[in-house]
């Protein structure tokens, strides 16, 4: 059953497609939960897997079950703003997702979640809800933020980028007042971004839109709706962290 | 020359308001079409008739109808290559 293309991938997981059903299969074990009809079965080499790998996958079928409801994850970083208004921080892996969400909360703002969030229409708009995951902040930017550099917080073990979990208040829910599609760069800016331009970046950033599920469509729907929010461009730098907050308020005024 | 063209059930569409973008549900890819390529999409979509469709889009663009003959025949070259349309032809 696994001879179907991989239609996407998230962290360790191949996702496969087959006539509705859906496939999930861990990369470094080959353990496999299907999901089939809104249930998650499991399937071969599931049971022997380590509970990492189980999580990985149980997490991954929630997310496609979610779907049923009405409610779609997208990868991006969620916060709420002094105000009440969630902004989503999209972004690929390795954007500053995490990084942009702690600098915002050391200022007061609230977390969603920093590596997804949640998203469901609402009578007046879209509403993000929070994806809890622990916010996981690189060590490395213990010159920005001091309080990383806590010999009490450990790295995750095998974790390349040697980040922290760090605490921080979170929110459960708020209704989006912007998307802001980030990118680390050399220097800062921050410009408005075209629907179309916003839309790509909102399906590349939930591939599980093109499952050839009955969901796919009222998922590009939604995706449709988010890129019609007022959505933002920024190229950031290690500069703008301690000032990121006022920036953005200021260009959602 | 393409007659006429209908778009697969395995293919799903979103609108914005400068283009629009294509997923086929079945290669698992999405495309982006420009604000000129999403009016051809959307007659496509309403189910005029190919060839009202350079007329149509020289009133909404001004431009000659000979280019627009051109654009409309070549995006549907790149449509049916990647499966967003089904066409037939004489």
């Amino acid at each position: 059953m696994s001879a179907a293309p991989i239609a996407w991938q998230w962290g360790d997981v191949d996702a496969r497609d087959h006539d509705g059903r859906t496939s999930l299969t861990h990369r470094h074990s080959d353990a496999r939960l299907w999901v089939d009809a809104g249930r998650l079965l499991r399937g071969p080499g599931y049971e022997r897997a380590d509970s990492t790998v189980r999580q990985e996958l149980a997490r991954v079928g929630a997310i496609i079950r979610l779907r049923e409801r009405g409610r779609y994850l997208v990868h991006a970083a969620g916060v709420v703003d002094p105000r009440g208004r969630a902004w989503l921080l999209s972004g690929d892996s390795g954007s500053g997702k995490s990084t942009l969400a702690y600098a915002l909360a050391r200022t007061g703002w609230t977390v969603l979640g920093d590596d997804g969030v949640i998203v469901e229409r609402a009578e007046n708009g879209l509403i993000a809800h929070g994806w809890r995951e622990p916010l996981r902040v690189s060590r490395q930017l213990a010159d920005a933020f001091p309080e990383i550099d806590d010999g009490a917080l450990h790295p995750a073990a095998g974790d390349p980028r040697h980040r922290v979990s760090m605490r921080m208040r979170g929110a459960r829910s708020a209704p989006i007042a912007a998307l802001v599609l980030i990118e680390r760069g050399a220097t800062f800016a921050l410009e408005a971004a075209a629907p179309l331009t916003a839309l790509a970046a909102l399906i590349r950033q939930s591939p599980w839109v093109i499952l050839g599920d009955a969901y796919a469509r009222p998922h590009l729907e939604l995706l449709r709706h988010a890129a019609a929010q007022p959505v933002f461009q920024l190229r950031h730098t290690r500069a703008e962290l301690h000032s990121l907050a006022g920036v953005l308020l200021e260009a959602l005024a | 020359m393409i007659t006429r063209c209908t778009i697969p059930g395995e293919v799903a569409s979103a609108s914005v308001e400068d283009g629009t973008v294509l997923l086929h549900l079945g290669t698992k890819r999405y495309f982006s079409l420009n604000d000129t390529g999403a009016e051809i999409w959307s007659l496509i979509e309403q189910d005029v008739p190919l060839g009202e469709i350079p007329a149509r889009l020289t009133a909404a663009y001004d431009v000659p109808i000979a280019d627009a003959r051109v654009a409309v025949a070549e995006l549907l070259a790149a449509l049916a290559e990647q499966g967003l349309v089904s066409v037939e032809a004489e």
